[in-house]
Order: structure tokens, then C-alpha cells, then sequence
């Protein structure tokens, strides 16, 4: 079954929308993310409520439906 | 009763903190990796708090523009370590304090023998390092980071996630990217933001992550990570799936698990 999602970039406020199969995983959003906006956005997790996504689980374990709003977040890398 | 026997605890305000466990935090073992700007501020908070045995790592030197952030450097330390540096002057802020430098790279460090270890890096590579390591240890980790007026602290137990079941592909390509710049071995580390309101903030939360635990209330803690948007002046708390494939939940081999440090 195929849901119809959007990503936002919490950095600059911008969105894409994905059309995503059941057995895809996080990790395909992540990629398809670092497509769309480059490497230069760094690293970065996705959030959706109040859990952060595990990139090996499957839009189907993480109960992705049609409409649903995901956030990617940047994780910050420095400290010096 | 004297005035002076009424003033003669520098504890005494956090004594009255009824479940802050002060004497356990004077006797903890205490790592910190890096004495950047994030380290600077860690260690004064934990001097100022109480803790008293120290032990800070970090290779690097001492440049101009860590003047703008790092409370124990001066001018003319350009070219010094940063641990010494750091150690020297901040022992004048508690006097009886042990702070320990070790000037090498943390992946060269080889005692583990700490209650806790609070992660003040600039890359990934090194703190997958220090997760691996804490985690088989079982030593409670709090690792913070800054990006200009953003920041996140994440408090790793001795089971629940770790660093490493939050990191995704995206953190992969940069380890590999910042390897392959230098094609040497060594780690390429860029000129990242930093300003020093974010750097203190997420310093002190580190640090009241580990009075926390160190007081055998790992149930107060974060869970599992905190991003702090400095901009908007927002916290974002963020549950962390555990990876049942994360490599370190394999490799679990440490006998002392001080979650609760007390007990």
C-alpha cells in the first residue's frame, strides 16, 4: 500500500512530499532527503511525535499513514 | 553559634537540594573528552558543583578564536594543550580538586575505569568512539553538541539506546566524507559555528545529567535526547528507539553496570 507523506526541514522551513510503499524503511527517507537537499544539510534524525525514527524500521512498523507529517531535525556535530 | 560556622561548607545551598547526593559526586571518577568550548564550560560547572576527580583528554591546541568561548584560556596560551591549559586554572576555582590531563587522542585512551563520562567532542568519529567504550563499560555517557545557537545533549544508561541506535545514514556519509579529506587516517574536523550562550547551555545540562545519576536519580534524566533551539529558545525531548542490530548491544561485556552509581 502506497501513503503519501511530507518531510519538513526544520533548518529552512522547506517540505517535500514522498509517496512511500509499506516495506520501504526510514532509511529510504533519509536518502531520498539527502537527494532533495543535499549533503550539505549534514546530519540529521527524523521525528515523528515524540520519537525519534530508527532507520531500519519499515513505514509499516512505524505506523506511517496518508497525511502524516514527519520532521527532520539537524544533529549537531560540533563542540570545539 | 559564630557567623564563620554557618559559612563553612561551600556545599551548603546544594546540601539543601534533599535528594542531590553531593558526597557521591565528590567521589566520582570523571571523564571528559575534549576541552574545546563545550569542556571549558563542563568542567567549571562540575568544579563548581562539587565533583573533584577529573580526568580531561584532548590532543589539540589552544587558537585565537577559542578566546570567544573558553573560560580558562588566555591570550598567551596560543600553541598550549587545552587539557593542561584547562587544568591548571581550573583547580583555582576548587581547591583539593584532582583534574587530570591525558594529551593524546581519546582513541588512544586505555583505562575505563570511570563512574561517568561526559562527551564534549567536535565529531562523530570520536564519539562513537567514547559510546562504544561507555557502553561496554557500562559507564553512564552524556554527550553534548553545538551547531552556532543549536545544541543537543543525550544521556546514554547503561542499557536502554545508545549514540550509535539514533545515527542513520546521514551521520555514516559524514564520517566518510571527513575521513577521505584528509587520507591520512586523521579526521578532518570543519570550522562549525559556536557562540558561547548555546555552548553554556548545553554544558550545564550535561553536567546536571551527571549530578543526576551520580545521586542514583537516572529516572530524572533526559530521555533519551534533548535538542535546544537557541533561535526560538525551545527543547525538543526525543524518545530513542532502541536498534536491536546497533552493534554496541552486542558487546555489552562489562560486569558494573553504575546506572545507579549509589547503589
Amino acid at each position: 500500500m502506497t501513503v503519501r507523506i511530507t518531510v519538513i526541514n526544520t533548518m529552512n522551513n522547506s517540505s517535500i512530499r514522498m509517496e512511500l510503499e509499506s516495506y520501504e524503511s526510514v532509511e529510504d527517507i533519509i536518502d531520498t532527503a539527502a537527494e532533495y537537499w543535499g549533503k550539505d544539510a549534514g546530519a540529521y534524525v527524523l521525528r515523528k511525535g515524540s520519537k525519534l525514527l530508527n532507520k531500519r524500521q519499515s513505514i509499516d512498523e512505524i505506523n506511517l499513514r496518508e497525511g502524516d507529517i514527519i520532521e527532520m531535525i539537524p544533529d549537531p556535530e560540533g563542540g570545539n | 553559634m559564630k557567623v564563620k560556622e554557618y559559612d563553612s561548607d561551600r556545599f551548603d545551598r546544594m546540601r539543601r537540594i534533599d535528594w542531590l547526593d553531593v558526597d557521591t559526586m565528590q567521589k566520582a571518577k570523571c571523564l571528559i573528552v575534549g576541552a574545546g568550548a563545550l569542556g571549558n564550560e563542563v568542567v567549571k560547572c562540575m568544579l563548581l558543583a562539587g565533583f573533584r576527580d577529573i580526568t580531561l583528554v584532548d590532543m589539540d591546541e589552544v587558537v585565537t578564536s577559542n578566546l570567544s568561548r573558553c573560560v580558562f584560556f588566555r591570550e598567551g596560551d596560543g600553541g598550549r594543550n587545552k587539557a593542561e591549559a584547562v587544568a591548571e586554572r581550573a583547580r583555582e576555582l576548587y581547591p583539593g580538586s584532582e583534574i587530570k590531563t591525558v594529551v593524546s587522542r581519546i582513541q588512544e585512551l586505555e583505562d575505563w575505569d570511570y563512574g561517568i563520562v561526559l562527551g564534549c567532542l567536535d565529531n562523530i568519529s570520536a564519539r562513537l568512539h567514547v559510546n562504544s567504550h561507555a557502553r561496554y563499560h557500562r559507564i553512564p555517557y552524556i554527550d553534548g553538541a553545538t551547531d552556532g545557537f543549536r545544541g543537543k545533549v543525550q544521556v546514554v544508561l547503561g542499557s536502554g539506546p545508545c549514540l550509535e541506535c539514533g545515527m542513520n545514514s546521514s551521520h555514516m556519509r559524514l564520517i566518510d566524507e571527513r575521513f577521505s579529506c584528509t587520507g591520512e587516517g586523521t579526521i578532518f574536523v570543519p570550522k562549525l559555528a559556536s557562540e558561547i550562550t548555546t555552548t553554556s547551555v548545553i554544558a550545564a545540562i550535561q553536567v546536571r545529567e551527571a549530578m543526576k545519576i551520580l545521586s542514583g536519580r537516572s529516572d530524572l534524566c533526559i530521555k533519551n535526547v534533548m535538542y535546544y533551539d537557541g533561535q526560538s529558545g525551545t527543547t525538543t525531548h526525543l524518545e530513542v528507539p532502541e536498534d536491536s542490530s546497533c552493534p554496541n548491544h552486542f558487546t555489552e561485556g562489562g560486569t558494573n553496570d553504575r546506572q545507579n552509581y549509589r547503589d
